[in-house]
């Protein structure tokens, strides 16, 4: 019994458990924050291991951008409806034009109100489906595994920065370019996605890109606002 | 250093199952204590600097003279505050979000060089490590935000994370001009590397991008559009009070701290001075930092949403990898 072991239990558990949370959870919100939390334990292990510097990348890249963006998308969706809760008490004013209609559509999509007779008769399939896929992950990642001791040990590399660096630019560097290219296109396919040409007058810049998917989101949300605090 | 070198034979000494336990402890409780610390200080610090840049005294009574006990009856008076967690908040949420935000506040401290030697732990990825622990601050902001269930808490924790998404990338491509030029991402070996010229001659546009994007990713006037007192009541923090919002505001601080020293130590050449290097000229860079902070916060009105993230996606970023094309062909030609 060491440190590495206790740590390791811990986050193995804390990785299992927020894993299942993340489909298990009702509210969509929550599923995001617990794979944060998995990917955090994930970054862990990798520490563990003495790869510190794919355990930074690791919460760089999926904590910092990968569960952001799903908590964009999260968020440019009505949150109400989104969730998944019986319509919030219109304040004061009633003012909530655009949450009026949303609680119905929201309780379909996630599940809380009447579902369509087609969904109900394919779950059962679909479950077959996951459990056969999932058996298969299972066993492959056996046959790929068999043999490594639990925990692993932690590789004694030292710094582990530079070695990547080169390895990257030398031996590994037609991968890293094909894997930037895949990259490219998929920024330039969701530019294309997402780049509406609008209907207004000159005068408004067209909404496309990351950056103004915030700022155009957020415009009716402001002016809604600015409506109901009525006259000063 | 007398004081280090027995404190590390005492821990030496222990069994060994819990030595690493106990040095981390300490490592810990030192750096907290300078945290909560200082922190003590910015804020009265932050009501004199705002007091005079609006020609007025500040807090002048509690501890004379000029009120710098001020902080210590506000600390009690926010414990002893009523604990309010709206009926329609996500409980879990609420809850969690004041506690994870502290996590990247205080760990950010981990890899600061305080002096030759004064480091809490030297890590290779240095830089690596201080821009991903931003990401538990934007998660914390959403989470808090998104739990309160608010409106305006929404739209405060959706600009929060549009705008720390916008001004990561900035801000982690301005340290990567540092890194090429100290040839490491560790952070002391970029203060060694500063040794014959600070880096803010060497890489005098990412230091510029490095402070506008640090501005934004602390929230602060002109870029504390996620709270905007005037049209969002005060974003995320809405429905906060008591201990739970003073853990914003500590954590607020801690990052200042933390981002000025990242400043000092990145630019700055961190203990590094004239004469006599050590703790305090990075005390004294440290200072300077906060200061400045402060004083743009206090000078410059709110910009707009669109201005800031066009500022961010089109100005900063482009300038920021130009910088780095530079320095590429600046190490190139005398590296």
């Amino acid at each position: 019994m060491n440190w590495e072991m206790v740590a390791f239990a811990f986050l193995g558990v804390l990785i299992l458990a927020s894993g299942f949370r993340v489909i298990t959870t009702p509210r969509i919100v929550h599923a995001a924050l617990y794979l944060a939390l998995c990917f955090t334990g994930v970054a862990g292990i990798f520490l563990l291991l003495g790869a510190d510097f794919l355990a930074a990348t690791q919460v760089l890249i999926y904590v910092g951008a990968v569960t952001t963006l799903i908590i964009f998308a999260i968020m440019l969706s009505s949150p109400p409806e989104v969730r998944g809760e019986p319509a919030r008490g219109s304040g004061p004013g009633g003012g909530e034009p655009a949450r009026g209609a949303g609680p119905a559509r929201g309780d379909e999509v996630l599940g809380g109100g009447p579902r369509p007779e087609g969904v109900q008769a394919e779950r059962g399939w679909v479950g077959v489906l996951a459990a056969l896929a999932a058996l298969g992950f299972v066993a492959a990642m056996g046959v790929v595994y068999r043999g490594a001791g639990l925990p692993a040990q932690a590789a004694s590399l030292g710094r582990t920065t530079a070695p990547l660096g080169r390895q990257i630019f030398t031996t590994y560097a037609i991968p890293f370019e094909v894997a930037s290219v895949v990259l490219l296109a998929a920024l330039v396919g969701a530019i294309y996605l997402s780049v509406r040409v609008p209907p207004r007058p000159s005068g408004t810049t067209p909404v496309s890109g990351p950056s103004h998917a915030g700022a155009g989101g957020e415009m009716p949300g402001e002016r809604e606002g600015g409506a109901n605090r009525g006259t000063p | 250093m007398s004081i280090v070198s027995s404190l590390n034979a005492l821990v030496g000494s222990l069994p060994g199952f819990w030595s690493p336990l106990v040095s981390a402890l300490i490592k810990v409780l030192l750096v907290l204590a300078f945290v909560f610390g200082n922190e003590i200080m910015l804020i009265w610090l932050e009501r004199k600097v705002c007091g005079r840049f609006q020609r007025r005294k500040g807090p002048m009574y509690v501890g004379r003279p000029e009120g710098w006990l001020q902080s210590i009856p506000d600390v009690v008076k926010l414990l002893a505050k009523e604990d309010i967690i709206p009926a329609r908040a996500d409980r879990w949420l609420f809850v969690l979000a004041p506690m994870v935000i502290m996590v990247p506040a205080v760990a950010l401290f981990v890899v600061i060089p305080f002096g030759r030697g004064w480091v809490p732990r030297d890590l290779n990825i240095g830089i690596l490590y201080l821009v991903a622990l931003g990401s538990f601050t934007i998660l914390s902001l959403f989470m808090a935000g998104w739990g309160s269930g608010n409106k305006w808490s929404t739209l405060g924790a959706m600009r929060a994370v549009a705008m720390l998404l916008g001004y990561e990338v900035p801000l982690a491509l301005s340290l990567v001009g540092v890194a090429m030029v100290a040839g490491s991402l560790s952070l002391v070996d970029i203060v060694h590397a500063q040794e014959r010229a600070w880096f803010v001659l060497l890489q005098p546009i990412g230091f510029l991008v490095f402070l506008v994007a640090a501005a934004a990713e602390l929230n602060r006037t002109p870029f504390d559009l996620a709270e905007a007192e005037q049209e969002l009541v005060a974003g995320y923090q809405v429905e906060y009070s008591g201990m739970r919002w003073a853990m914003f505001f500590v954590a607020e601080y801690a990052s200042l701290m933390a981002i000025s020293a990242i400043a000092a130590t990145c630019f700055f050449g961190g203990w590094l001075g004239p004469f006599a290097s050590g703790p305090w000229w990075f005390l004294a860079k440290l200072y300077f930092f906060i200061f400045l902070f402060m004083w743009v916060r206090w000078t410059f009105p709110r910009i707009r949403i669109d201005h800031m993230m066009e500022l961010g996606w089109k100005f900063l970023l482009p300038v920021a990898l130009l910088n780095i094309v530079l320095t590429g062909i600046g190490l190139a030609i005398w590296g």
